[in-house]
């Protein structure tokens, strides 16, 4: 049997290895500044080498370059010949996005290290100091004790000198109410460590808040539609008043704070149902991520092809699309990662090239990295990554696997939660080593309310302060999908075997992917040895089977009523006449 | 493999040969049994042999004639080869090196932006060092370029000019707004006995040097008791006196 091997330019993974060296190698870069703390020679040498090492590198690629268009012939159009397989270029762009790791998170690491407002908040006084910032995110309800709110900012000035500073504020009472996403504010505040969290600064008992610029145009308007969406979705039932916001914006009911009055949430009762989501492994759910983006891409797309508008601004539309909704939810790196892919995909409809998802992935996840190195070790942009890797990846193979012995659309559903938990399990674990057994079912029969519930949602959301009486109509919808997801929550997240403890940390999380890669290989070898070749399975459709069998059996029965022999010109029956 | 032979005849034959006879069945196929039958000649068997063997010569009269061969009624017909499709994962050292100039663009452009932010940082710095020493002349101005060019890979020495500056700032804070800082009183006018060198060059008619002079004579004869204690101070007469009487106040 002639085997000829294609290679599908359709499936284009050549920055994947780069995308991933870069964030190996500021995670390691990361480990490498913490071990060596204090000691400034070592570090600066090392840094040296790195940056001697890419100018290596660069040499050496430029030599290949040299050498292949001097000496080689030019490769021909791919034939019966499987392609060279040019195993050291990838090596080499492989530790070029090491070396690119490694440099940035120094850079980025002395960076902070020569702010004042950081080095002033490792200096252990409470005396409350000046400040001016930037306020990057919608106030949540606080996870500090004592306080009432939080948001993440940005210090501008400190003491009159110009910062860069990003960290985290705590405020109480009335500021909650004045404080909003984009403003630009000066308070007194004292600055300490972070105990916890991505910011590196926490800023507490502020006072003298003023406010120097309120939010411009987009973002003011943005905050009244979520004030509005707020005080709307306070009247719904308390599974909605807490999952419809979450379903829309990324950001659970019990975990607004702002001017709009919103009563009291029964904390026992968000927290379980919290947890409920947790266990049963759809809390994945509660945050804007790909989906929301694809969503509204296709009803823009829609809306552009009903109006036969042409590509370009089909292109346009969507990414003005793309750009109102993350203006409108909340800012986490899952969304900036989300859209980052979406400029990508936007540029190839302006172009009218195929839009190739993994190298879009790996551009963004390398942009972004590149440009801020906190986010390497951010679990919501690594889960985010994770899972649309997965997706891209692993969906077609196990679709095809499982229609064999699947209907079509369950096949796809099924594939999709499988594709994107196979890669994303292993981060889990690091952040809650158990493993939600059920969650693969629970995917499954949340999938068709989804939809449903983010549209009507993010419908109420938009039409809030314009028209409150539509806008509490679609969230009661809304809650009516997140009625049933909360449902198939305690279904599948109650039960105390529903979570299989697993060991933490690094361990637990290797042990995970080892797992997976050891059960794929496992299906690869089975699929192998039935020796299926060319081709799939023919699997007549259902109604037909149904037919068939129906009429067999009448004519069965049919045979066994009647008492004549049957004559010569009949074809036999297969059973004898009773 | 006789077989090959009449068909080449076949494909070398000219209009007019003895082309009109069939050809003569490959020999292999006579010792053919039929292993692949339909599922409805199962039913055949039942009835007797005579027809079965008929019916498998028919068969075998039908194979012969379309010069089926004994290759051909295997499992696997070599029709069309296999096609492979694996992913694009090598890059030829051209795409490579695009790649690795991409790269090297967003890592200048990172590191320009971070070096930018230092620079800002290490001028400030720097500014407030010299003017608390006031051992140079009244021309440094934060933004001289006497500073030297701070980059990431000179951490000691920014670490020992940068702490001292630090621990004054993080002492007493300059403030430019409403609110009021600790070492201001409600009124803003500034203590003298506890204000800074950067904090007393706000005061209207007091420099530099002024300033340094000003906690020299502190630091060497004590806290001052009232604002008229100033006059002491080498640098200010009573007309700098009368100037800065209004903003300062001695606790």
């Amino acid at each position: 049997m002639i085997r000829q091997v294609r290679v599908d330019g359709r499936r284009d993974l050549r920055a994947l290895p780069v995308a991933l060296a870069v964030w190996t190698g500021q995670l390691a870069g990361n480990r490498l500044v913490d071990m060596l703390e204090g000691s400034a020679t070592v570090t600066r040498v090392t840094f040296w080498c790195a940056a001697a090492g890419f100018i290596m590198l660069f040499g050496g690629i430029g030599a290949a370059v040299a050498y292949r268009y001097r000496y080689a012939r030019r490769p021909g159009p791919v034939s019966n010949v499987s392609c060279p397989s040019y195993a050291g270029m990838v090596m080499l762009l492989t530790v070029a996005g090491l070396l690119v790791g490694v440099l940035t998170v120094h850079a980025h690491r002395q960076s902070q290290a020569h702010d004042p407002a950081i080095r002033y908040s490792q200096s252990d006084t409470a005396t409350l100091v000046s400040m001016e910032a930037s306020v990057n995110t919608p106030l949540t309800a606080s996870s500090v004790r004592g306080y009432d709110c939080q948001a993440d900012i940005i210090i501008t000035r400190f003491n009159a000198g110009r910062s860069h500073a990003p960290a985290r504020v705590f405020a109480v009472g009335q500021q909650c109410a004045s404080l909003d996403h984009g403003m630009h504010v000066r308070f007194q505040a004292s600055l300490s460590p972070a105990r916890y969290g991505s910011r590196p600064v926490w800023a507490t008992d502020m006072t003298a808040l003023t406010i120097i610029s309120q939010p411009n145009a987009p973002r003011a308007l943005a905050n009244r539609m979520r004030h509005r969406f707020a005080a709307t979705t306070a009247r719904l039932s308390d599974q909605g008043r807490i999952l419809v916001p979450g379903v829309t914006c990324g950001m659970l009911g019990q975990s607004y704070a702002g001017p709009a009055d919103t009563g009291e949430i029964d904390t026992t009762y968000a927290n379980q149902v919290e947890q409920e989501f947790r266990d049963a492994g759809i809390m994945h759910l509660m945050a804007v991520s790909g989906g929301h983006f694809i969503l509204i891409a296709q009803l823009v797309l829609w809306a552009c092809a009903a109006c036969r508008m042409p590509r370009w601004a089909a292109a346009l539309a969507v990414l003005i699309a793309y750009h109102g909704l993350a203006g409108l939810v909340y800012p986490s790196h899952s969304v900036l990662r989300a859209l980052a892919m979406g400029w990508f995909s936007s540029l190839a409809m302006l172009a009218g090239r195929r839009h190739q998802a993994v190298s879009a992935l790996s551009w963004s996840v390398i942009l972004i990295l590149v440009i801020d190195p906190s986010k390497a070790t951010s679990y919501g942009f690594a889960l985010s990554a994770a899972a649309v890797l997965g997706i891209t990846l692993l969906n077609e193979p196990i679709e095809r696997l499982l229609a064999r012995h699947l209907p079509r659309t369950l096949a796809q559903a099924v594939s999709i939660t499988i594709a994107a938990q196979a890669l994303t399990l292993p981060i889990q674990i690091l952040m809650e080593p158990s493993i939600p057994l059920l969650s693969t079912l629970a995917n499954l029969l949340v999938a068709p309310f989804v939809s449903w519930s983010t549209i009507t949602g993010l419908i109420a959301l938009i039409l809030a302060p314009f028209a409150p009486p539509i806008a509490f109509a679609a969230a009661w919808l809304s809650s009516c999908g997140t009625a049933v997801m909360a449902w198939i929550a305690h279904a599948c997240g109650s039960p105390a075997w529903a979570s299989l403890a697993w060991p933490s940390g690094i361990r637990g999380s290797l042990l995970a992917l080892a797992a997976a890669i050891m059960m794929m290989s496992i299906i690869a070898a089975a699929c192998r040895l039935r020796g299926n070749g060319t081709g799939t399975r023919y699997r007549r459709p259902a109604g037909e089977r149904i037919t068939t069998w129906l009429a067999e059996t009448r004519a069965m029965l049919d045979d066994s009523w009647q008492s004549t022999p049957r004559t010569d010109t009949s074809p036999p029956t297969s059973q004898p006449p009773a | 493999m006789g077989g090959f032979h009449y068909a080449h005849d076949y494909d070398t034959a000219r209009a007019g040969e003895r082309t009109l006879n069939p050809p003569p069945p490959p020999p292999s196929a006579r010792q053919r049994t039929l292993r692949s039958e339909a599922p409805g000649e199962t039913r055949t068997e039942t009835h007797d042999d005579a027809h079965t063997h008929a019916d498998h010569a028919d068969n075998g009269m039908l194979m012969k004639l379309g010069g089926v061969r004994a290759c051909d009624t295997s499992e696997r017909a070599a029709s069309s080869p296999v096609v492979q499709s694996r992913p694009r994962i090598a890059c030829t050292p051209r795409q490579a090196a695009t790649i690795i100039l991409m790269l090297v663009a967003a890592l200048c452009t990172s590191l320009t932006l971070l070096i930018r932010q230092s620079v800002n940082l290490t001028r400030i710095e720097e500014a407030t060092v010299s003017s608390s020493t006031a051992a140079l002349p009244s021309s440094s101005s934060p933004t001289s370029g006497t500073a030297p060019l701070a980059s990431p890979t000179s951490p000691d020495v920014q670490h020992g000019e940068a702490s001292p500056p630090a621990a004054q700032e993080g002492g007493e804070p300059d403030i430019t707004a409403s609110a009021t800082p600790p070492g201001q009183q409600d009124d803003g006018r500034i203590n003298i006995n506890t204000a800074d060198a950067a904090q007393l060059q706000r005061m209207n008619g007091v420099g530099p040097v002024t300033a340094q002079r000003i906690i020299d004579y502190r630091a060497e004869h004590g806290p001052y008791t009232s604002v008229d204690d100033l006059l002491n101070v080498k640098g200010i007469g009573a007309k700098t006196l009368e100037k800065i009487r209004s903003q300062a106040v001695a606790r």
